[in-house]
């Protein structure tokens, strides 16, 4: 790498510049929006070490209180639970999320027929762009315990009505399926993209080496997408203190909290509606520093061992 | 290429100034406004007047109702301007004009910060105590003694001692209340009455009596149909369990007195795990929908729109939302107010009330002429309110598409008990159907319900809250029938620190159980040990804390 840049160095001349300088350019606008909006409100963090009084202005004259936010926070009724749940949910929202599309994209590439195959893409792809605020009343009424769809077929088939948005022991399933089936088609899309890029030539070689469908799939396709396998892992896992606010929020209630409630519906009563922003902004930061260590943490096992690297 | 680049980057930069234009027009709005802020530094304006200094949000629909029928008038000349200098002799200005609430907001604690507030304020309990506590704001009880006429002093009164005492620090009396009607906090029942007609049933004296309504009303409406309708939001205005509580001597929420001159919170007292006790009964013989707690209001009443269910309880304005959806949906239909059944054929009725005024005027330390708040008052009552001097259709709604002049001064206040007022007057007139005299809003009120009596179904909700049975007589009863108990909340103060940092998680710790008993999740004894939680996690802190400012404000 060092050599390299020397090199580049060396060779760094004003008419390489001249020639990449709008490539460089086209990256102005994304810098501005990341400075904007993801840098500049960095500033706010200080509030998580203040006693934060609005009207004395963000920056004004406002009183240090250390770690005191930090401490009041982790000593609240419900944030250990809180915590519990958001990582639980999040954990298995990334694992099938990761596993899901996988399979179904390595499914739906069996399919020979074009149209057909388009057409499920198109399908499965939809529910993605809907918004969890729509998605929440449609869920409410399909899962209704006595005139909901999914119960009418349950008691059809000689079980018992389940309560699955009322019910602690039903709650947090529902929330990791409903989300499973919101974001595979987008998922999918991703890994049949990758797929197509594998040469076909090795599935030839494959063939005539005795290889069966499975054995291909095996032994081609996976390593084939090993690459954006492992891009999609690193990026989800900064979101393992992200267990979906826009989801639970709509779906929650509170005789779920115990098993539904985390960090973000928490933050949100604490801050907002309670409008106490100094230990709202203590968890904010504290979920930053937790997802910064595992992104740095999986980035390092990326590429430790797929031999993965953006920088 | 580069002159293509140069024409796009001048239509930009014009589209840019544009805009500029735009935005500094608007500006210049709010700098004028400032800026005679800045030259009522004087003592007196060129006239002698004296200048009084106000902010004020602005409303856009002044613009169009207005501003654009009234010529020449705005903000700081109008004919309430005029009228407020040539008899008190005030200059109306305003140091700002905010062209949002958010931004009012803003500018409001800005100036709080800098110790320049205007003169004369309205403001919340907790800005009025930040406002206490920087000591920007006057004593105004000499004042009003003095100076407030006896129609204020009537109407202020007729409020009550709670919105008084929550402006109250150490003894002293830092705002004068708009005040609001706390009895229409009261919850009533409101059933069916078309049913109660069919099934010859009679208004439910105890919750027994209650019970047997909800059974022969879900006999009635046949299958998938719920006895008593509840929401997720058990406080609400409606869709709560706040009657239900109150039959059990129970008031969620509310700070009341345990008899030794202490405050305990109404959530955690014996009574409501009794109250709890017996909705889990109701929940359990299928009288409440068993998904009752994730359904919103809108969820909620779908089961009453489809003729599914008769009974609720709710505040006075039940009849215009969500009752008048289900007249809307089923002219038929028709719902009736009643008293809160008691535990007890022989208890008291006792509805619980909270205090509902929102907000004080105060008066600045740097305003020279305090009594200048009572004397807007005085003149605003006289010219809007009063029944003998009023110059309604001049000052407040001078009618032909002109409404709501009335906001053109600087000061407004209501009265409290207005609606029980127009409930009374309007009683005969809708009999005969001559409205005789009425005017302003008791005119309204008085066409709307008549109208209602006569057929008209989409006005339905106005009668049954104005009308004979409805809900503001209702009140009424409660207020001056002599074997009514209300019970206030006895806390009105501002929320001290440990209150207004824990108060909703630990509410929301006991809702958490509360839903699980009333579902049957839990047994009641689950009451015991939450209620202790509840204790350890800060509710004996909050307790002391409100206990403190009860026993300061009781000297």
């Amino acid at each position: 790498m060092s050599a390299n840049k020397k090199k580049g160095k060396s060779k760094y001349t004003r008419a390489v510049f001249k020639r990449e300088l709008p490539l460089h350019l086209m990256l102005v606008p994304g810098l501005i929006l990341i400075a904007v909006f993801s840098y500049t409100p960095m500033a706010g963090l200080v509030i998580a070490f203040q006693n934060f009084i609005p009207s004395k202005g963000m920056f004004g004259d406002q009183q240090w209180v250390g770690l005191q936010n930090f401490s009041y926070v982790f000593s609240l009724p419900g944030f250990e639970q809180a915590l519990k749940n958001t990582i639980v949910i999040a954990f298995w929202k990334i694992l099938l999320g990761l596993v899901v599309p996988i399979a179904f994209a390595l499914l739906l590439n069996e399919i020979h027929r074009n149209g057909f195959k388009r057409t499920v893409q198109t399908i499965v792809y939809l529910p993605y762009f809907l918004s969890w605020v729509v998605l929440g009343g449609i869920f409410l009424d399909l899962l209704s315990p006595s005139t909901g769809i999914v119960n009418q077929l349950i008691t059809a088939l000689g079980g018992k009505n389940i309560f699955f948005l009322g019910d602690n022991r039903y709650f947090q399933p529902t929330l990791i399926l409903t989300d499973v089936w919101k974001n595979f088609g987008y998922g999918a899309i991703v890994y049949l993209a990758a797929i197509l890029t594998i040469d076909t030539d090795l599935y030839e070689a494959a063939s005539i080496d005795g290889a069966n469908r499975w054995k291909q799939t095996w032994h081609v396709t996976l390593p084939g997408m090993r690459m954006i396998i492992v891009l999609m892992l690193v990026l989800s896992l900064g979101n393992v203190l992200n267990a979906g606010f826009d989801q639970v929020f709509n779906l929650y209630s509170k005789a779920v909290y115990e098993s539904g409630d985390i960090l973000d519906t928490f933050v949100y009563r604490l801050g907002l509606i309670d409008a106490q922003y100094g230990p709202a902004t203590a968890v904010g930061l504290f979920k930053s520093v937790i997802s910064t260590v595992f992104i740095s943490v999986s980035y390092f096992l990326a590429y430790k061992f797929a031999d993965y690297r953006i920088f | 290429m580069k002159k293509r680049t140069l024409a796009m980057l001048l239509s930009g930069v014009m589209a840019l100034s544009a805009l500029a234009g735009c935005s500094s027009t608007a500006d210049e709005g709010t700098a004028e406004a400032a800026k005679t802020g800045d030259n009522g530094e004087t003592e007196t304006t060129q006239d002698g007047l004296i200048p009084v200094t106000f902010s004020r949000t602005q409303d856009s629909t002044m613009e169009s109702d207005i501003f654009a029928k009234m010529e020449g008038a705005t903000y700081d000349d109008n004919l309430w301007t005029d009228l407020i200098a040539e008899r008190l002799g005030y200059d109306i200005q305003y140091l700002w004009i905010a062209s949002s609430g958010d931004l009012q907001t803003q500018k409001f604690n800005a100036a709080v910060a800098a110790g320049t507030i205007p003169d004369i304020v309205q403001v919340d309990k907790t800005t009025l105590k930040q406002l206490v506590e920087a000591d920007l704001v006057v004593d105004i009880k000499p004042y009003f003694d003095e100076y407030a006429s006896d129609f204020v002093k009537e109407l202020i009164g007729s409020a009550g001692d709670a919105c008084i005492t929550a402006a109250t620090y150490d003894g002293v009396q830092y705002g004068i209340p708009f005040v609001d009607c706390d009895l229409e906090s009261a919850q009533m029942i409101w059933l069916r009455q078309d049913w109660m007609d069919e099934l010859g049933l009679q208004a439910p004296k105890t919750l027994d009596d209650l019970k047997e309504i909800l059974k022969k009303f879900q006999e009635h409406a046949g299958a998938g149909s719920i006895g008593l309708a509840l929401g997720e939001n058990l406080y609400g205005n409606f869709f709560d369990i706040k009657g239900w509580s109150n039959a059990y001597g129970a008031y969620p929420q509310y700070w009341v007195d345990d008899g030794t001159g202490k405050l305990v919170y109404g959530s955690t007292t014996p009574e409501m795990k009794e109250a709890l006790g017996g909705l889990a009964e109701l929940f359990e013989e299928g009288l409440i929908n068993p998904e009752f707690y994730v359904n919103d209001d809108e969820k909620t009443k779908e089961a009453l729109v489809n003729g599914k269910c008769g009974a609720l309880y709710g505040y006075h304005a039940t009849a215009l939302y969500p009752l008048q959806d289900v007249i809307d949906a089923d002219p038929e239909a028709d719902f009736r107010p009643y008293a809160l059944p008691m535990l007890n054929a022989d208890d008291t009725v006792s509805p619980g009330i909270n205090m509902v005024t929102s907000s004080w005027f105060a008066v600045s330390k740097n305003c020279e002429h305090p009594e200048a708040l009572i004397e807007l008052l005085n003149l605003y009552c006289e010219k809007v309110l009063d029944p003998e001097k009023n110059e309604y259709s001049v000052y407040a709604n001078p009618g032909n598409g002109l409404e709501g002049v009335w906001r053109l001064s600087p000061v407004t206040i209501n009265s409290p008990n207005k609606n029980q007022v127009t409930a009374k007057a309007i009683a005969e007139p809708l009999k005969t159907g001559d409205p005789g005299d009425l005017s302003g809003e008791q005119y309204s009120m008085w066409e709307y319900s008549y109208a209602a009596l006569n057929g008209d179904k989409t006005l339905w909700g106005w009668n049954r809250v104005f009308g004979e049975n409805g809900s503001q007589q209702l009140l009424i009863s409660y207020q001056e029938g002599g074997d009514t108990n209300l019970v206030y909340d006895q806390f009105t103060g501002a929320p001290g620190p440990v209150m207004s940092s824990k108060k909703s998680t630990l509410d929301d710790m006991l809702d958490q159980t509360f839903i699980k008993i009333i579902a049957g999740q839990e047994s009641l004894d689950a009451f015991d040990t939450v209620v202790e939680n509840w204790k350890s996690a800060g509710g004996d802190d909050m307790t002391a804390e409100v206990n403190e400012w009860y026993a300061s404000n009781q000297k």
